[in-house]
């Protein structure tokens, strides 16, 4: 008898590339959607004309805003190449760059500030990302980060290999610490998670429940085992903003 | 922010104004969060039908979501 060789193991699943999230959210794959980031661009009150890294750009919606709204000069760097297609067309003006924020393709010292919203948890190593984020800022620089947090990290969900920040989510501590070792200052952190929940509210509308959500992107058991893991161990949202410390000496 | 449409044929009527429901835009809000859906509700009144499976279902479901239970 042939020896049956084991089946290669299904491709990850990529949530932020669904079509289902982009129709839901408007385009702005994440929480506040670009409300969030208006405001948050909004309170760091960066001169026209300050050159802004977004990382994890997407289709380009951050990119398009800073560009238009505010008269920044805005950079966009994603993994995905069909992403950076898309955010050429949104936000023809930035320039565009493939790569992750763990190696992230610029000089040191070229951005006045970075973005990265609902991004870090995906990286799979958020000491190398914040080092990266922190060496591309000039010094003084602004840092505009969002991300879900695990509330219960003693409770740390088992879940489906989903690349969705949900998956991922880290304990809010595990960021602030790693902020601070990467060289930043905390200049304000807020707790968002009704933007979470606004969110989870408008998938139950459209899809019937959040159950019958996972369903579009694996089968019934791990859509079920996943609801039952984001129960027992509940998500938040934060945003914070974080300068690079100017050294001295 | 998406419009969710829970328009449905129905016969019911509002009592006190004696009126045929019709199309409406509602904003449900409960616990800080939002939404934008459309409901019949009486012309006159204002008075909104909410639909008994989407009540137990749907609204049920977020509204324990807001509730964090």
């Amino acid at each position: 008898m042939e020896a049956l060789s084991p089946c290669p193991p299904a491709p990850a699943i990529t949530l932020y590339e669904q079509d289902e999230l982009s129709e839901l959210t408007g385009g702005a794959l994440r929480p506040g959607g670009i409300a969030l980031t208006a405001e948050l661009l909004t309170y760091c009150n960066l001169e026209p004309g300050s050159s802004v890294l977004d990382i994890g750009c997407g289709p380009g919606h951050t990119l398009n805003l800073m560009a238009t709204n505010f008269g920044l000069v805005p950079t966009g760097l994603d993994p995905s190449a069909s992403m950076l297609e898309k955010a050429a067309q949104q936000a023809p003006s930035a320039a565009i760059l493939q790569g992750t924020a763990t190696a992230i393709p610029c000089e040191q010292s070229c951005f006045d500030a970075v973005v990265c919203e609902c991004v870090l948890s995906l990286t799979g190593d958020i000491a190398a990302s914040l080092r990266e984020m922190h060496r591309v800022l000039r010094p003084g620089g602004v840092l505009i980060l969002t991300d879900i947090y695990c509330k219960r990290p003693e409770l740390q969900p088992d879940l489906p290999d989903l690349q969705s920040c949900a998956s991922r989510a880290l304990p809010l501590d595990a960021v602030t610490d790693g902020l601070a070792q990467a060289g930043f200052a905390l200049v304000s952190l807020r707790e968002r998670s009704d933007l979470l929940k606004q969110l989870a509210g408008q998938i139950i509308f459209s899809y019937g429940s959040l159950e019958k959500f996972w369903q579009l992107f694996m089968g019934a058991e791990a859509a079920r085992r996943t609801c039952c893991a984001l129960a027992a161990a509940p998500l938040g949202y934060y945003a914070l903003v974080a300068k690079k410390e100017v050294r001295h000496g | 922010m998406s419009t969710f449409s829970f328009l449905e044929t129905t016969t019911w009527q509002c009592n006190g104004c004696a009126l045929p429901l019709q199309p409406a835009k509602v904003t449900a809000t409960y616990l800080g969060g939002s939404f934008n859906v459309e409901l019949m509700a009486c012309p006159q009144c204002g008075f909104i039908l909410v639909p008994e499976d989407l009540a137990v279902g749907k609204m049920l479901e977020v509204e324990q979501l807001l509730e964090d239970k």
